[in-house]
């Protein structure tokens, strides 16, 4: 009895030093990502440089890289799934701030493969190769559609009435293709139902800016009839 | 036995000090937050001008005094302090929410820095950054106040300000114990705001501005619109005018 009571002890010691190890890691991430959304978030301001943005948020992607590199080193790869609850969300939200960074430098919503390819990120050719998994990337989507929806309305109010269109369009074809999934009522189904909403907060706005236009391009025809 | 009965009358000595000690702390300490929710009231009651601050000021050193009061109980030890921290902290977060939003109204400035004015240092960082979250809220309230009076500028400094108190707290460790039921007030108040500022932008596109300053009340739907008819009597010249006008054809016809 005594000997299997100190093989739990040994084995218990070993998980907790690893657990140690993985949230230092964790921790040092979390760190950047705060400081990468404080410079992602001057997005919404008024008077905001869209060059100094992005030249500032690309200084961290070497820092994260390294961090990511040194997180994968300390996990073997069988146990991904072990410690998988406590590196998900800060990973969801580093593909997050790319995702966001990827849409102010070029408009564009980067593919998993990109983001996977910017953080220097392996993935898993098989099916049952658990590497990172496609899960963390769908999270951090439903959280990008949200701050669209926040920018679309920014945006306006900065003069800007070209952005709420191209929002517009690649957020319902993200909301079109979530419903290919199979979900039960899990986060996932939530999360699409919230997505719903962010999307009619778009499509309000899309159409607010598109009345004012039609309006101004009425009167003017009107006008130089007279 | 007898010497077991001397230790417990000190010891009820020492437990009904406390206890006093604790309950004027705990009464200077609701003044402390009815008086600021007071002045925060008053704030919002009328829009500023230089006699409503000097009137404000009045009140502020009226919760300046309670809370020297529990300063004056305090100060004795370190130790009492730390005793006592707990009982403070409400009355302190409401106090610096009215301090930073009548220096915001002063000087139409975020002030972030308060000048200390006690003996030891009352304000915890907890507090203070409850404090300055629930602040948002007020100075959301204030800019809607301010745009059903056909005040367009004030809504976009205040979401300036807001917006940058937003991206401090996102910055925060998880350690630092922010209340998360807070943080997502914060966002809905900003995004209010956001909104509101959205909608004159639209508005100021369509319509000359002279339409827009009638117009602006109905186009945001707001609790603020049923106050503006009261307050409209007391701040258009135009109508007080007219309404003088008609009590002096009034008497005159009489």
């Amino acid at each position: 009895m005594d000997e299997i009571f100190k093989k739990f002890e040994q084995i218990q010691i070993k998980n907790s030093n690893q657990k140690e190890e993985i949230h230092k890691i964790i921790e040092n991430i979390e760190k950047i990502n705060k400081s990468f959304q404080i410079i992602l978030s001057k997005a919404h301001f008024k008077n905001h440089d869209k060059n100094e943005i992005v030249q500032k948020s690309k200084e961290f992607i070497p820092e994260l890289k390294q961090h990511y590199k040194s997180l994968f080193e300390t996990i073997p790869k069988e146990y991904h799934h072990k410690f998988y609850d406590s590196w998900k969300f800060t990973c969801s939200s580093t593909f997050f701030n790319i995702l966001f960074l990827g849409w102010i430098e070029n408009e564009r919503v980067y593919l998993f493969s990109e983001i996977a390819d910017i953080l220097g990120l392996e993935i898993p050719e098989k099916e049952n190769d658990l590497g990172i998994d496609v899960h963390i990337y769908l999270l951090s989507l439903f959280k990008f559609c949200s701050e669209l929806a926040r920018l679309c309305v920014n945006s306006v109010t900065a003069g800007n009435y070209e952005m709420p269109w191209k929002i517009s369009l690649v957020v319902s074809e993200i909301y079109s293709r979530f419903k290919l999934l199979n979900t039960n009522n899990d986060v996932f189904g939530k999360k699409i139902n919230s997505l719903k909403f962010d999307l009619k907060k778009i499509e309000e706005v899309v159409f607010d800016v598109h009345k004012l236009q039609t309006i101004q391009s009425l009167s003017q025809k009107i006008t130089k009839k007279d | 036995m007898e010497n077991i009965e001397g230790i417990f009358e000190n010891y009820r000595t020492e437990f009904d000090e406390i206890n006093n000690k604790r309950n004027r702390i705990d009464i200077a300490r609701k003044d402390v937050t009815i008086f600021s929710k007071r002045l925060i009231f008053f704030l919002h009651r009328d829009m500023p001008n230089q006699n409503k601050f000097k009137e404000a000021q009045k009140k502020l050193e009226q919760i300046h005094q309670k809370i020297q009061i529990i300063a004056d109980e305090i100060s004795t030890d370190e130790e009492c302090f730390w005793r006592y921290s707990f009982t403070i902290s409400w009355g302190i977060e409401e106090y610096i929410e009215a301090v930073l939003f009548y220096y915001y109204l002063k000087d139409n400035k975020l002030k972030i820095k308060i000048r200390k004015k006690f003996k030891n240092n009352l304000i915890f960082p907890k507090d203070y950054l409850g404090g300055l979250a629930d602040l948002t809220g007020e100075l959301m309230r204030y800019s809607t106040d301010a745009v059903a009076h056909g005040d367009t500028q004030t809504p976009i400094k205040v979401l300036e300000a807001i917006q940058q108190i937003y991206s401090l707290f996102i910055s925060l460790p998880r350690s630092a114990k922010v209340d998360m039921n807070k943080l997502s007030v914060m966002e809905t108040s900003m995004k209010k705001i956001e909104n509101i500022c959205f909608k004159i932008q639209l508005a100021q596109e369509e319509f000359p501005k002279v339409i827009l300053d009638e117009t602006l009340p109905q186009i945001i739907p707001q609790k603020a619109k049923i106050l503006t008819k009261k307050r409209k009597n007391n701040y258009d010249p135009q109508f007080k005018q007219s309404k003088e006008q008609k009590e002096q054809k009034e008497s005159k016809e009489n």
